[in-house]
């Protein structure tokens, strides 16, 4: 039977040889196995909803990163598939992130909010 | 043939490849995703896997997403898969 998944992402990855986010690229993954999957930024993962950035050329103990870190792709990608983006405006506004600097589609989920959002899942992944 | 079915793949028809061999389906959903996204609707997309979950993920994938899967080949150990963007 489907299930409805709650995706959250709270951690930015760093030191990694991999093109994606390991918690991204798994839950893209969700449409394959017949399950519905919603992805969650949040604290420094809300960094991913901004838009412009630009992660190519990056290089990791002289090894380079390829295609490149392409996060904005694959927000918007994950969103194309059928797989809500939301991320949590309090975690944005710490960081000093606006909502008109967001990647398109990405939606706003308030702390106030979290409880009952959450409580329409099935089951929580945590990244 | 009714408009909402997937159009087969002509011979000499414009096809945009993506080469996932040598990595995991899941990752190669990612890339696969990745091309698809600035392609006009309708588009056909030829995917080169090496993992045998291919044959089973990928009509999954496109049946979940609402692309349309069309077939797969097989060349010398690997798999081609054969998919159309879907309609806006």
């Amino acid at each position: 039977m489907a299930k409805n998944i709650l995706s959250v992402l709270s951690h930015t990855e760093y030191g990694n040889l991999e093109d994606s986010d390991i918690g991204l690229f798994a839950s893209a993954f969700a449409p394959a196995t017949g399950n519905q999957m919603t992805i969650l930024l949040s604290e420094d993962a809300v960094n991913y909803a901004l838009r412009g950035q630009d992660g190519t050329g990056i290089k990791i103990a002289g090894g380079t990163v390829q295609p490149g870190f392409l996060i904005e792709t694959d927000i918007q990608s994950v969103q194309d598939s059928k797989i809500p983006v939301y991320a949590l405006r309090e975690d944005l506004a710490e960081r000093g992130i606006a909502e008109g600097e967001l990647v398109k589609g990405v939606k706003l989920l308030g702390r106030n909010e979290f409880g009952k959002f959450v409580d329409q899942f099935d089951s929580v992944w945590n990244w | 043939m009714p408009d909402s079915e997937p159009q087969p793949a002509v011979a000499g028809e414009e096809t945009v490849q993506v080469d996932n061999r040598g990595m995991l389906c899941a990752q190669g959903i990612l890339r696969l995703m990745r091309a698809l996204a600035p392609l006009p609707p309708g588009r056909l997309v030829r995917v080169l896997s090496t993992d045998p979950a291919a044959e089973e993920d990928y009509p999954a994938w496109c049946k979940n997403t609402g692309h349309a899967f069309l077939r797969h080949e097989h060349d010398q150990g690997v798999i081609v898969s054969f998919m159309r963007k879907r309609s806006e």
